[in-house]
């Protein structure tokens, strides 16, 4: 913290007050209905997962490693949250890192809008209501284009993807799930530009042809295509781990050059957490219970890590 | 019978999480805009719309055409009810993907199923619940204790750890992920780490996000090729041998 932003965030407190009770009522009154949604669609899932024939206990074991792992990148936005209170006060923050957006999304979104209301970077800028007011405005209608993005299109794409990959429609222990009768009772029960789609254009397809041979004549064609569907979420996934993972070496090595000695802690801290992992993976062959945490285990490992390397880097090159 | 019981059943799941997502989306959209209004109508302060407008184009370049293209890589990924969660609650990349793959992976769901989607959905739910959780308690604790609290995490050696979430996170799962499929992160890796190093200027944590694009579509294309080449399919190469 230098004594610049403490200046103006004193500037700030004087002029308006970000932290009144009356802030803190609308973001807490937009979280409440986020955090119900979130409930919700638990609920409805968890109930779901029940009646197609899931165990309790892969249900809770996927809620407590779910809640496991997200304790510690929430860690991480709390301290982004940090940064932006000093400018922005504490509930609207608060709101801002809470509820959609991300880490990365809210710092540059500020800044932006600081740098076109105020002429000078969020850090530098001269907090008055009206620029605090354009701030807040370019950081919520910044980010919700997803969100309408999901209302207009997240239901014909599901639709899309689910004929891209038959078996999406089926559950895993249910292979009968593409009998006529369903057919017929999901097509009375949803347009045909529905989700229920690729089910409606089997029954279109195989109408001459008879229960029977819908069971015993899975398409060759449409395997593959769910194959390949697969492949590229895989494909997908393993790119957005490749960029974190880049990034890191290239905060660490980039222009093949060590800038400080605090630019590679972040590839060592990598490195113990993959380390971890593997000693992780082969011990949760003996012990089942280490798989739920093996994940947060290595990340937590890792995270640590950085206090002592950052020490034991700091006393040699520092 | 039974089974086509159960098939009505998902399709009518299939299309109530449609409905209740679309109508909780658009509520909570809704109210993100309505914050900052209520904001304004309470600080009696009018946005200045020239800056809004010129702010605005700059956060719509970068983050519109990344909200576009999360919504096409990750959707398929997360399945319905988890993806509209997702895009009201936020930080996908960073944690509510990597915590719904982990649960998948976890309960050994196969991707694409029924039960992949329920678990995702469970995931990203309880994700979400816990990062309010912790932002409310972190923001409780902050008005109690705010000057101790921050010296520690701004404390010289503690606040690399913070820089470390994501590298650790990526790295661990990566690992886990790759060491199934080893041939599918060669190419992806190796093009990543290619372009960070040769271009430093990229590994800035707003312009990772961006990158993911490109890593994106390279991981895709060189998993298509190989699929095509059958170089994925090594153990069934070897009894053919």
């Amino acid at each position: 913290m230098d004594l610049n932003s403490d200046v103006i965030y004193f500037i700030a407190s004087a002029v308006m007050n970000l932290n009144s009770g009356i802030i803190y009522l609308i973001a807490g009154t937009v979280m409440a209905v986020v955090f119900a949604q979130a409930v919700f669609f638990l609920i409805k899932a968890y109930r779901e997962g029940l009646k197609i024939g899931m165990s309790k206990d892969a249900l809770n074991k996927a809620i407590t490693s779910s809640a496991v792992f997200s304790i510690l990148p929430s860690l991480g936005i709390l301290v982004t949250m940090f940064g932006l209170i000093k400018f922005l006060g504490i509930p609207f923050s608060w709101l801002r890192l809470s509820v959609i957006g991300s880490l990365m999304y809210e710092t540059v979104a500020a800044d932006a809008a600081a740098q076109a209301a105020a002429g000078t970077s969020l850090a530098n800028a001269q907090m008055t209501p009206e620029i605090f007011v354009t701030i807040a405005l370019v950081m919520s209608v910044g980010i919700i284009l997803g969100g309408i993005v999901c209302i207009f299109g997240l239901k014909k794409y599901s639709a899309l993807i689910k004929k891209a990959r038959p078996d999406g429609t089926e559950t895993q222990n249910d292979n009968e799930a593409n009998t006529a009768p369903a057919v017929q009772n999901a097509f009375n029960a949803e347009k045909q530009t529905d989700i229920t789609a690729p089910a409606v254009q089997n029954a279109l397809n195989t109408e001459a042809q008879t229960d029977a041979a819908v069971l015993t004549k899975p398409s060759k064609k449409k395997l593959n295509v769910g194959e390949i569907g697969n492949l590229i979420s895989a494909a997908v996934f393993i790119a957005l781990c490749s960029a974190y993972i880049g990034g890191a070496v290239g905060k660490a090595f980039g222009g093949f050059r060590i800038d400080t000695y605090t630019s590679v802690i972040p590839f060592i801290s990598m490195l113990v957490a993959v380390a971890c992992m593997a000693v992780l993976m082969k011990l949760q062959k003996k012990r089942a219970w280490i798989q739920s945490f093996a994940l947060s285990i290595s990340m937590l490992v890792g995270m640590v890590s950085a206090i002592p390397v950052s020490f034991a880097l700091g006393a040699l090159f520092g | 019978m039974k089974a086509s019981a159960s098939k009505v059943i998902l399709s009518e799941y299939d299309s109530k999480i449609h409905r209740y997502g679309r109508i909780s989306v658009l509520v909570c959209d809704a109210l993100f805009i309505a914050a900052p209004i209520a904001i304004a109508i309470y600080l009696g302060a009018k946005p200045e719309w020239n800056a809004f407008f010129a702010a605005f184009a700059v956060v719509a370049v970068i983050y519109w055409s990344s909200a576009i293209a999360e919504f096409a890589l990750y959707a398929p990924l997360l399945g319905p009810g988890a993806t509209y969660l997702a895009f009201v609650t936020g930080n996908i990349s960073n944690i509510k993907l990597p915590c719904a793959v982990n649960a998948q992976d976890i309960t050994g769901v196969k991707q694409g199923t029924k039960e992949s989607e329920i678990i995702s959905t469970i995931a990203v739910a309880v994700s979400a619940i816990t990062t309010t959780l912790i932002m409310s308690a972190g923001v409780l604790f902050l008005a109690l204790f705010s000057k101790p609290l921050e010296d520690f995490f701004r404390h010289p050696n503690v606040e690399p750890v913070f820089q470390c979430i994501l590298p650790s996170l990526f790295g661990a799962l990566c690992y886990s992920y790759i060491v199934k499929k080893p041939k599918l992160g060669i190419f992806p890796l190796a093009f990543a780490l290619i372009i960070f190093i040769v271009a430093p200027g990229f590994a800035n944590t707003d312009t990772v996000a961006t990158m993911i694009i490109v890593i994106g579509i390279v991981s895709v294309v060189s998993a298509l090729i190989m699929y095509k080449k059958g170089w994925l399919k090594p153990r069934a190469n070897k009894i053919k041998l």
